[in-house]
Order: C-alpha cells, then structure tokens, then sequence
C-alpha cells in the first residue's frame, strides 16, 4: 500500500514490462487476474518491451543464479528497464538477489533485490539520512 | 431446503479507482478478497516449466491476439 502511494505521489516510477503482463494472463482465477490487471495498468508507467536482449539476460540470469526462467526474464526486464531496485516477496529470486546484482553489475547494470518491507526500510532510512546501503 | 445464492459483482479496478481513488480502492479490493490466496505460489505453478523460448513465443502471440 505504501509502495503504491509512492508511486501514484510519483516519489517513485513502477516499471512493468511484457513478462508482467503475460505472467498477469497465466493467473488462473479470472477476478483475480481482472484485478492484478487492473493495478498494473493503474501503478506502472513504463513498459519494456520483450526483446532478444532480454532473453539472452534472462539466459544468463536463469543458469548463473538459478532462477526459473520467466523470474530471471522479470529480473532482465528490470535491468533493460534501468530500474534501481526489484521488489518481490518471492523467496527464490531473494535469495538469488546477491547474484542477480553481482551479474548484472557485470553487465553494466545497477540492480538491487529487495523484499518490499526491506525496501521501504531502506527508503525511510534514506529520507532520514540514516541509511547506508552496504549491500547493494 | 432453501439454497442461498451470492451474488459476483465485478467490477474493473481502473473504474473503482476512478470512483475512490486509486488509494481506497486498493483498500477496497483487499478487503473484499481476502481468500486470494498465496498469489506467488500459484503463479509459480503455472509457470514454472515454461522455457525462455516459450515465454518469448507465448508473448509474441498474445501480442499478436492483442492480449498485451
């Protein structure tokens, strides 16, 4: 809820991309996908567009920090996308964060991993100049 | 013996937000379903054996249905 005020206040930028969208239209439950749509369309302001270099990423993202594929193509999305941080309550792709932002910086993307309370901890910290990112 | 019926109504969430605010209407929407569920694991589910090939596939053709 926090995050999304943030972003309508435009403090900061959702970025979706076609891997959202399509991952959205696998939900089996129709009122559940109608809905999930419905914030997608309404929070994200950007789309990134499916792209060979993402799935080459992805490729990358999916062997060298086993993530299944279509979380290390959100994760490839998110770094063609220049976004700072990638906000999931997903375990595996959290607990692969260390290596999603090792390999991308190896690409020559800056890509941090975060669980959404983690992420408004850092954010708040930030706000109040308290925070020192030591492990970005 | 009586049998009762619940009625669904749906409405979009782009229209609720327009309504109540975009804020509120998260509020809302969470309220009233609160069975969703564990979204993550279900999604994984559905998901979870795709190939990057088939993902950049399944893409191209619901983009080109116009499902995206």
């Amino acid at each position: 809820m926090e995050i999304a005020s943030m972003a309508l206040d435009r403090q900061i930028t959702i970025v979706s991309s076609d891997y959202v969208k399509f991952e959205i239209e696998e939900i089996p439950d129709r009122l559940k996908r109608k809905d999930v749509r419905g914030f997608e369309g309404t929070f994200s302001s950007v789309n990134i567009a499916s792209s060979e270099e993402i799935a080459d990423l992805a490729r990358r993202f999916s062997s060298e920090c086993s993530l299944n594929p279509l979380d290390a193509s959100h994760v490839s999305a998110a770094c063609v996308g220049i976004a700072d941080c990638f906000i999931t309550c997903d375990e595996e792709i959290l607990h692969g964060g260390s290596c999603v932002s090792r390999l991308a910086a190896e690409k020559g993307y800056r890509l941090k991993v975060r669980n959404p309370v983690r992420y408004l901890k850092e954010k708040r910290g930030v706000r109040n100049g308290e925070f020192t990112d030591r492990n970005s | 013996m009586v049998s009762s019926q619940i009625a669904t109504v749906e409405v979009p969430f782009e229209a609720l937000a327009k309504e109540l605010g975009a804020r509120r209407a998260i509020e809302f929407i969470s309220e009233i379903r609160v069975r969703y569920g564990d979204s993550v694991v279900e999604l994984r589910r559905a998901t979870e054996k795709l190939t990057i090939e088939q993902i950049e596939e399944e893409i191209r053709r619901m983009k080109n249905e116009k499902r995206i």
